[in-house]
Order: C-alpha cells, then structure tokens, then sequence
C-alpha cells in the first residue's frame, strides 16, 4: 500500500506538557482518513506540524516520501492543501481575490480555476463581498477552496464542519466525497461529529493523550464495532436478574432499555422476563456506533485536557 | 520567494492600508506648509524656515512603520494566512525576508512621496528652501535607510509577537518612547538644540533666523556634562534612532555631524534585528 503521510514516534513538547507523545500513522492514498480524538488528544497540534507551523521535538514525518527535514520537503508540502482550526483567508479581501492570490503565490499561469473552484463550493455568487461579511460556513467553504487551488493531491481538514448548519454539513460532506471519488484527492479530517465522520472516513486513526492507539480501516472498523439488541422493557432491573442467571452480557441504559451482547433463545427470555412480570416493548438490532467504538477503545472519561494549545 | 514577493507586492499596493497610509501623508506634508503660507499671509514676516517640513514624514516614520508593519504582518497571524505561504512551499525565513522587503519599499515610497509633496508646496507657496536639493536628496538616502532599519525593528516585534493588536500596541509604545528619548538626548548632547526646536517651521523672527542661520549647519555633540561610556551610549542612539537623525536633518544645511555613524548604524540595525527576527520566528510555534 503507498503512503502519503507516513510518521515515526512523533512527538511535540510545549514546556512539560506532551502535545504528541510518540504519534505514529500511515496514511493511504486515495483514503479519507478520519482522525479521531478528544480535545487536547493532539490532532491540531499533528496538522500544525504537518504544515510546517511547528517542528516536531523529536521522531520524525514524511510527505509523499520527502522527510520533513528534507529539502524536498516544501515541493511535497505544495501537493497539500489544508484548513486547520480557521479558514485561511484574507479577510479584507473577496472570495475571488483570495483565490487569485493563492493562484499567483503557487505560480499559476492563469485564474481559470477560480471560478470553477467557486462553484465547486458554492460561493459562485458572492461578487464584491468582501470575506469578513461571510458567515461561517461560508468562510470555511472559502477556506477549503483556498486550500484547492492547485489541485492538491492531499486534504487536510481540521474540524471542517464545526459552527455549520446541517445543510452546509451536508454540502462539505458531499464536497468531501466527490473531491475523493472525482479528483482522486486523499483527505485526512478530523471532527468531534463522529456519527459525520463515519459517513466519510474509509480509514481511521485513534488519538489519545498524543499517540494513536489504534489504526484501521472502514471495514475493519465495522467488523469490530460489535453488534447487538436493544430490547424496551418495562423493568430493566428485573430483566438484569434474568440475564444475570442466563450468564449473558448486557449493558442497561435507562430504566426501560438496555443492549445485550449475545445470541439469545428469545423465547426463553420473553418467559424468564414474564415469570418476573416484566414486559417486552421493543426489540431491535442496534450496531454499535463510532462513538461507542471510540469511547470503548480510550475510555469514557472527561476530557482533562480541554483545549488543544 | 520570487512569487511570493510578487504576490506580497500585489497584495500591498491593491489593499486599503497602503492606500490610508499613504493618503494620511499627503495630508500631513500638504498642512504644515499650507498652515505656514496662511500664517505668513496674515502677519508680516519677511523669512520664513520651512526646511523642517521635509522631514517631518521622516520624523512619524516610527509611527507610521508601527501601524503599517503590524496591521501588514500581524494579520497575517490573525488570518492565519501564513499557512497558505508554507503549503505553497515557502519558508518561514522566506516569508520574514518578504515582509520585511514589502513593508520597506512601502514605507520608503510613503517617505520619498511625502519629501515630494512637502517639497512642491514649499516651494509654490515659498518659492525657495534653505537646504540644495542634492543635500536634501542625500539626506533622504540616510532617511530611506533609516526607514528600512525602523521597518525591520517593528517587524522583528510584529513577528515574535504573532499578534496584530499586541503588535500595534508595543510597536507605537515602542515609536513614542524613542521619539521621547530622542528629543531627551538631543537636548542633552546639543547646546543649541533647544532653541533649533522652539523655531520650528513656523515663522520666526530675524533675530531668531540670524541664529539659526549661524548654528543649524555646524552644530553636533557640545555638551560639556557627559564623558566616557554615558557620552558613548547617548551618541549611539543620538546617531542610530531615525527620529534623532529626522530631526538633525531638519535643521542642517549639509550633511549633519556624524552622517556616516547614521548609515552604519541603520544597516547594522536593519541586520541584527533582521537576524534575530528570523532566527526567532523559524523557532516559533505557529498557530
């Protein structure tokens, strides 16, 4: 499999606080590579370092086979395109003139993709209005087609998604989709929606505490996430005490629901649970989400480090 | 590099900042000469010193490279566009080396355009100045350099800061304080600095203008108070800050005493806080 970012026990120290603390992926080409972490897990901090914002402390990285302490390193950096945290865009300027700036930074022969990069994220009409009067979905949509111009082989998005509307998560998700299938773009994204990112990613990668704890794809990712019945029943306690007799693993989750995780004779335990006068409601079968996966796989405690640096 | 100066180029003449700056100096050098011209009219003077007027574009420059530097380079971190000019293969030193090159020939065109305005209003509305024109365009030099030594100390603030407010903030405190510190030591170092000032480029009186007259050329360091490493250390900034240069320019008719300490210490100022800008900023962490 080729890799376009390939990282080596990567690690990045503010003061005594470990921001990466030996972070080590590979990235497949032509993936969606959803990054997956709380906040303060690291991932910004990755992006940064990716872009050339900060040097790591130690370990090391590749673009496209360049290390970063290569000298090549910057040719492989201008085959990337990224919105990290914030759009970057001049403010005072329109939507027009931040890409035609960007084109003649890169040393485009022309602006013929500006207006196309405009309708491929639907700010074909925004005329002489200046950036600073977008809202932001809009500026994030600017954003990542600043982030296109020169068609990138690589995306990396930050939390692209965060203060938009459903309908603009819709359109950035769909954006997202046909920059992979279309132009063969790899993108790398993080985002706090899990359930949004499930629907993107083809592979991920686990942050916590600044290294991955774990990598997989898609596939591997849906074969894990385990599967079970949700069943409504009228007394959650009296059906624990069936179960717990049955010896089956369940988890309740209110005093009318609960999962359990295992084949089952229903029949016996529609008895079991009538000899208790407790009663069936529902019963459905219910995968485990990304998020159950996540919180599985770090735990499910507070976020103690509640801000990326 | 090449591409990104062209761009930065680009950005700097089409954006409104340039545009604000540069529309505020053309006030500037226009008033004074067309306040003198009416203060002129209405009493009965017969010499009137309007040299000062050329240099007083000079003499703001450490404001108007505060305000210009921090709002050109400090939103950049605010916007946080300087991730676009690293993807698209530039280095941190190679953006540094191209603000500073933006900013200078910005504030050096805004120098140059002021001395030019001043110039033509002094001489429609006066008809002749007390300084030759090859003096005033050698002093200038000396001004362009001091300009570019301004620009790179308020850029070396602007990118360690990392921030358009804070940087405007500390490069004006910054611009006041050595203006402040100027006036103190020339008034210290000079005997005849006090009276250079109160005449100003307003009208004065014959007695006055004889005085001026006799002194503004041939005056320097006169202090019969300061020895040793006080002496030097006042000379340093007497002859390093532009606004100490600015205002010995104004009142010379030649090359004012130790012109060419001045264009030493303006390239050597430009370089090392160039190198400590660029040495800082590469080992920033950027957002």
């Amino acid at each position: 499999m080729e890799y376009v970012i390939k990282t080596n026990d990567l690690k990045k120290n503010y003061k005594s606080f470990k921001a990466l603390d030996g972070l080590s992926l590979n990235v497949p080409k032509g993936s969606i590579y959803g990054l997956v972490g709380r906040n303060g897990a690291g991932k910004t901090t990755f992006f940064r370092i990716l872009c050339g914002l900060q040097e790591p402390s130690s370990g090391d990285y590749e673009i496209y086979g360049v290390k970063y302490n290569e000298k090549g390193i910057n040719k492989s950096r201008r085959r990337m395109g990224a919105v990290v945290e914030t759009p970057s865009i001049y403010l005072d300027m329109t939507a027009q003139q931040n890409l035609k700036y960007q084109c003649r930074m890169l040393g485009l022969p022309d602006y013929s993709c500006v207006d196309e990069l405009l309708k491929l994220v639907g700010l074909a009409n925004t005329g002489k209005k200046k950036a600073k009067n977008f809202s932001l979905g809009m500026k994030q949509r600017l954003g990542i087609a600043v982030a296109l111009v020169g068609e990138p082989d690589l995306l990396i998005l930050d939390e692209p998604i965060n203060g938009l509307d459903p309908q603009g998560i819709v359109e950035i998700r769909e954006l997202i989709l046909r920059l992979n299938r279309e132009k063969e773009i790899t993108v790398m994204i993080s985002s706090h929606i899990l359930d949004e990112l499930s629907k993107l990613a083809t592979y991920y990668g686990f942050v916590d505490h600044g290294r991955v704890v774990k990598e997989m794809s898609a596939e591997e990712l849906d074969n894990s996430c385990r599967k079970c019945i949700r069943m409504e029943v009228t007394d959650t306690a009296a059906m624990a005490r069936v179960l717990d007799n049955m010896g089956v693993e369940y988890k309740i989750l209110s005093e009318t629901s609960a999962d359990i995780f295992a084949k089952l004779n229903f029949s016996k335990l529609s008895d079991a649970l009538s000899g208790e006068n407790c009663e069936v409601i529902s019963m459905n079968e219910h995968d485990e989400s990304l998020e159950g996966f996540f919180i599985s796989l770090v735990g499910g405690g507070r976020n103690d480090q509640a801000s990326e640096n | 590099m090449i591409r990104l100066l062209r761009t930065e180029f680009a950005r700097c003449f089409t954006g409104k900042l340039f545009w604000l700056v540069v529309l505020f100096n053309v006030v500037l050098a226009s008033s004074f000469n067309v306040l003198t011209y009416a203060t002129t009219k209405s009493g009965d003077f017969s010499n009137v010193f309007t040299d000062k007027t050329l240099y007083i574009g000079l003499i703001s420059m450490g404001l108007t490279a505060a305000v210009f530097v921090a709002f050109h380079a400090g939103s950049e971190f605010d916007e946080g566009t300087i991730r676009n000019k690293l993807i698209a293969g530039n280095t941190k030193t190679g953006i540094y080396i191209c603000d500073l090159a933006v900013c200078s020939a910005a504030l050096i065109i805004i120098q140059y355009l002021y001395f030019f305005i001043a110039y033509a209003f002094s001489y429609i509305l006066f008809g002749a100045l007390h300084h030759s024109f090859s003096v005033m365009m050698q002093l200038q030099l000396i001004g362009a350099l001091g300009t570019v030594a301004v620009t790179a100390f308020m850029l070396m603030i602007t990118m360690i800061v990392r921030s358009r407010t804070i940087a405007v903030t500390v490069c004006m405190i910054a611009a006041i304080v050595f203006f402040i510190a100027c006036v103190a030591i020339i008034n210290e170092l000079e005997e005849h600095s006090m009276e250079l000032l109160d005449a100003g480029p307003e009208i004065i009186s014959a007695e006055k203008y004889a005085v001026l007259d006799k002194y503004s050329y041939v005056y320097g360091v006169d202090s019969e108070n300061l020895f040793g490493t006080e002496l030097a250390v006042k000379e340093f900034f007497y002859d390093s800050l532009l606004q100490s240069q600015a205002l010995r320019f104004s009142d010379e008719r030649s090359l004012p005493y130790h012109w060419e300490f001045m264009v030493i210490y303006n390239i050597a100022i430009t370089l090392v806080t160039t190198l400590i800008g660029v040495v800082s900023f590469r080992r920033l962490d950027l957002k």
